[in-house]
């Protein structure tokens, strides 16, 4: 029966595509003005800024992704946004917190495909180079109608855009620091009228073995870290082509191989080693027509997760991959945007905790509107999701929001948002305990805020308030049952809420500006559920969700030189779901230095970069020490031969 | 004009900051600590094992009397130090506690009389257990090692190493005779505690972990099975001088019977299996239902006080906040219950 229903689902799906195939013809016997249309495919915008109407969206400028080029995403986000990073150890696991939703509430996306590890539900930061792509932003609160799985509380989109027509650059990176940290970066840009190729090679390795103070043992504090050294090295591949006046076909592929060593923070040795390797293949082809726009991507995402513990005889090996594949349309009438779209994924993983080989599909449709007054003024967007899953019934998702211009400088944003994240592969196939009952679970929020944004000559300032209220359900937690097997269960309810704050003030020109910038985040997320009889953790913050994290900082750029300082502050933290027992506020601050000059059509630049300042000793995870003051100091050679 | 901008940017911002930001105090407030007598009589001994790789493993003193718990008592007694990662078991021997911190792999030896911290034993991959064999002279079972660790608790240090393939869990002597149980291994091998070495082994099934004498001097041990090759779980009566099985009990294969231990008189046995289990040692079939259930809670150790024989029982909840640890009467009825650490495995009464 169930069965039956699925077939007839996807019955039901294949004639929806057929449908856009039609109206996609019909749309072609329409007329154009090549030139324009040319534009338009070398700036194509993604989902979220279409029909993110009312959404904050955080994007980090090209001087501050500059600054971070030899850095992870972690340590980006660490530093520049109100997110609260969960490292596991300097160079070690780390995982992202948004707006009190844990690391699988979070999606990633990479030019518009979901990359979240199928077996975990969520991404290894410290694995993934800021430098590898062109922009990197964050979009708050739930937007599963546009990404499906996983962007419940956020989501950060990783964007590789290539530029036409901007001659050969090269450049190669050298950078030398603590820990005796080595790391070694190139990327070549062929950038021609009609293709484009940009490669990026990296390769890092560390020994890792930072000192940190132990404040639990008075007898000898000072330590050091050991075994916990890594390789990490990858490339990435992307060449885009411009066919005729309409058609943009992009491929890329992104590799990386990290190998590390985990050691053992708590005393005793440890024997623990880590490999991943990840591959990720992407195929996008965009097709416009006048007001019509076409997407079809295809993706491969591969993941092998090998864990080593010689002392405990584990040897697991994990190999998963996805292969998805989407197509995207978008009409543009005058004041109305209109966007249809099917997205089919395939699950594939393969472990010895899970009894065989696992698969599954998933099917989704997405529908979004967006209609803005001929002023621009007033601007609503709408967007739906459903998924089909032969695994779990996924709930219908949906998006609402506004944004409202109230004046030249202010303008008022609401959203509205029923999101969803689906159990992971482990949650559904582990060996013993896994769920295959297991529902997606469910969060429903709104938020508002108000923006104030002003350019007054040299001044530019800027202030956004938000607040958000978002009620998650069916929140998947293991727990071990009558048994003792640990099994996960939808049991958990939260509710999360706060007020966040972004701001800055900008004076200055191309010669010289001096940028003053923060974030703030007030964050409560409280279970509502309780457990059992004896369970103390209903009504209480849900362990490692700090309530108060502040960032802000100083950017001076004066010609070739530019000076960055960021100070961030982390409050409390509980390590316990009955809050007995917590980890104390931290406040780490970093510098970052970067000088350039130029011969002719070679251009040098050494950057350096002071991190942990005031030699700050803290945990981010209970008994994680993070390492103090350490530095990095590093030389790009780039060459750029302009277009004629 | 430059001015007015100015003024409605600070004013937004500072709206922003302080008015959105509503205020809850960040700062938790310390739970205030209840005194608890070191040096009492009667007192009971909780080890909160604490979050594997948290290193958050701590000791609870509690008095039955007052019905007064002190969690944290390796901090408050050693200068806030944290005793370590995953606090395994804790015995007394002569004039000393030994805290076996399996992920740290250490044995931290305490002064009973303080609990200040006197030595720490080294050198163990995961121990689990220590067992003394005589005044200066232990065994240390260990998860990985494969080896049973001799240990002379004079000089602090690793003297030896039996090799003992398995993870080795719980072990108990009599007549000089060393039982070791063995969670991996089919066998539970029997160890010459002059000689070191192994004389014997009983088959007795996989996950073997608990072990204890009853009043006539028989093993009972207790054997937790394997799903994954199909073996049940089973309680077996052994005869120590003969290393006869002379009574096998079998469980069915969704029960997972564990802990098992004893009251005083050694005329009652006590495991956990689905909720406290009761079984009489003259008994020839196991009870059909728990003495006590354990509806919605995780019940997690298990230990009975002789003084009373009251039946001490954790549910560990979460795993993740401090257990809730149950005191019940010989009948099953609730007595008292009081907040311990993280992860309460285990009880040591004085």
């Amino acid at each position: 029966m169930q069965r039956r229903y699925y077939i007839s689902t996807f019955r039901k799906a294949f004639g929806l595509m057929l449908v856009c195939v039609c109206v996609h013809h019909n749309l072609q016997a329409q007329s154009d003005t090549a030139s324009h249309q040319l534009k338009e495919v070398t700036v194509s915008s993604g989902r979220e800024q279409l029909f993110g109407a009312g959404k904050k969206v955080q994007r980090f400028d090209s001087a501050t992704q500059a600054l971070y080029q030899s850095s992870s995403l972690a340590d980006l986000l660490a530093s520049q946004s109100s997110m609260h990073i969960k490292s596991y150890g300097g160079g070690n696991i780390a995982t992202m917190s948004f707006r009190g939703g844990n690391a699988n509430q979070t999606a990633v996306t990479w030019n518009g495909i979901n990359i979240q590890n199928n077996m975990l539900g969520q991404n290894d930061l410290s694995l993934i180079n800021s430098i590898l792509f062109d922009n990197i932003s964050l979009e708050f609160g739930g937007s599963s109608a546009l990404w499906g799985s996983g962007a419940m509380s956020g989501t950060v989109h990783l964007d590789n855009k290539p530029v036409f027509d901007k001659g050969i650059s090269t450049k190669l990176t050298s950078s030398f620091g603590s820990f005796d940290t080595r790391k070694l970066n190139t990327a070549i840009h062929l950038s021609y009228k009609r293709f484009v190729s940009s490669t990026k090679v990296y390769y890092i390795s560390s020994e890792n073995n930072y000192n940190y103070k132990d404040t639990s043992d008075k007898e000898s504090p000072n330590k050091r870290i050991s075994h916990a050294d890594y390789t990490c090295k990858g490339l990435m591949q992307e060449l885009s082509f411009l066919a005729g006046q309409r058609h943009k076909l992009s491929i890329r592929a992104w590799y990386n191989d990290t190998y590390r060593n985990l050691p053992s923070y708590t005393a005793g040795i440890s024997k623990q080693s880590q490999t991943d390797r990840n591959l990720k293949l992407n195929a996008e082809w965009l097709y416009i027509k006048q007001r019509y726009t076409s997407v079809i991507r295809a993706a491969y995402l591969s993941d092998v997760l090998n864990y080593n513990d010689s002392l405990a005889f584990i040897y697991s090996k994990s190999n998963s991959s996805s292969v998805i594949a989407e197509s995207e349309n978008t009409w543009r009438l005058h004041r109305h945007v209109f966007q249809a779209g099917a997205n089919y994924t395939l699950y594939r993983a393969n472990t010895e905790s899970y009894a065989g080989d696992k698969r599954y599909q998933k099917l989704a449709f997405f529908l979004s509107y967006k209609w803005s007054t001929s002023d621009q003024k007033l601007q609503t967007s709408l967007s739906i999701r459903q998924e089909f899953s032969q695994q779990y019934k996924v709930p219908l998702t949906g998006n609402i929001g506004t944004t409202y211009v109230l004046c030249k400088s202010i303008s008022l944003k609401v959203n509205a948002a029923k999101s969803f994240r689906q159990p992971t592969l482990n949650d559904l196939y582990w060996s013993p305990g896994g769920n295959p009952d297991l529902k997606p679970e469910e969060a429903l929020g709104y938020e508002g805020g108000i923006v104030f944004h002003k350019t007054y000559k040299h001044l530019e300032l800027y202030a956004e308030g938000t607040f958000f209220d978002r009620y998650t359900s069916n929140w998947i937690i293991w727990l071990p049952q009558a048994n003792n097997v640990w099994s996960p269960r939808n049991i958990t309810k939260v509710h999360s809420r706060g007020t966040e704050t972004n701001f800055y003030a900008k004076y200055g020109d191309s010669d010289f500006s001096v940028k003053w910038f923060g974030s703030t985040a007030y964050v409560l997320s409280t279970n509502e559920q309780s457990l059992s009889e004896n369970d103390n953790s209903k009504g209480r913050q849900l362990i490692y969700t700090p309530r108060y994290s502040i960032q802000g900082g100083l950017l001076i750029t004066l010609k070739d030189m530019a000076l960055m300082y960021t100070q961030n502050y982390t409050g409390y933290r509980f390590t316990a779901t009955d809050n007995s027992s917590w980890l104390n506020p931290y406040s780490v601050g970093n510098l970052r230095l970067s000088y350039g000059f130029s011969f002719s059509t070679i251009r040098l630049q050494t950057f350096f970069a002071l991190n942990n300042v005031f030699n700050t000793n803290y945990q981010v995870v209970e008994n994680r020490p993070m390492p103090l003051r350490n530095f990095e100091i590093g030389l790009s050679i780039m060459y750029h031969k302009l277009k004629k | 004009m430059k001015k007015r901008i100015y003024k409605q940017f600070v004013f937004i911002l500072s709206t922003l900051v302080f008015v959105l930001q509503a205020c809850v105090k960040d700062k938790p407030v310390t739970p205030e600590k209840a005194l608890v007598d070191l040096s009492g009589v009667g007192k009971v001994w909780v080890v909160d094992e604490g979050g594997y790789g948290y290193s958050n493993a701590e000791i609870t003193l509690y008095d039955p009397g007052t019905n007064a718990a002190n969690t944290g008592i390796y901090a408050q007694q050693n200068n806030n130090a944290a005793l370590g990662d995953v606090c395994q078991s804790m015995l007394r021997w002569n004039d000393n506690y030994y805290l076996v911190v399996n992920h740290s792999g250490k044995i931290v030896v305490v002064n009973a009389s303080d609990f200040a911290k006197n030595a720490t034993i080294t050198g163990f991959n995961s121990p689990r257990y220590l067992l003394p064999i005589s005044y200066n002279k232990a065994y240390v079972s260990d998860l990985y090692a494969n080896s049973i660790q001799v240990v002379d608790l004079s000089a602090n240090s690793i003297v030896g190493s039996i090799p003992c393939p398995g993870a080795t869990e719980q072990m108990a002597m009599i007549y000089n005779k060393v039982f070791v149980t063995n969670t991996k291994s089919n066998y539970t091998y029997v160890i010459n505690a002059t000689t070191n070495a192994i004389t014997d082994s009983i088959l007795v099934g996989k996950g073997a972990a608990s072990l204890v004498f009853d009043k006539n001097d028989k093993l009972w041990i207790l054997s937790g099975g394997d799903q994954t090759v199909s073996i049940n779980p089973k309680l077996l009566r052994i005869d120590p001088l003969t290393l006869q099985i002379e009574l096998s009990l079998p469980f069915s294969s969704v029960e997972k019977p564990w802990r098992l231990c004893t009251n005083k008189n050694r005329d009652v046995l006590y495991y956990l299996n689905n909720g406290v289990c009761q079984l009489p040692v003259q008994n020839t079939s196991l009870p059909s239902a728990p003495l006590i259930t354990q509806g919605s809670s995780v019940f997690y150790g298990l230990g009975i006080n002789p003084a009373d024989g009251n039946i001490y029982v954790s549910d560990a909840i979460d795993y993740v906040q401090k257990s809730k640890i149950m005191i019940y009467k010989t009948n099953g009825s609730l007595v008292t219950s009081f907040t311990a650490g993280i992860i309460s495995n285990g009880f040591v009464f004085e």
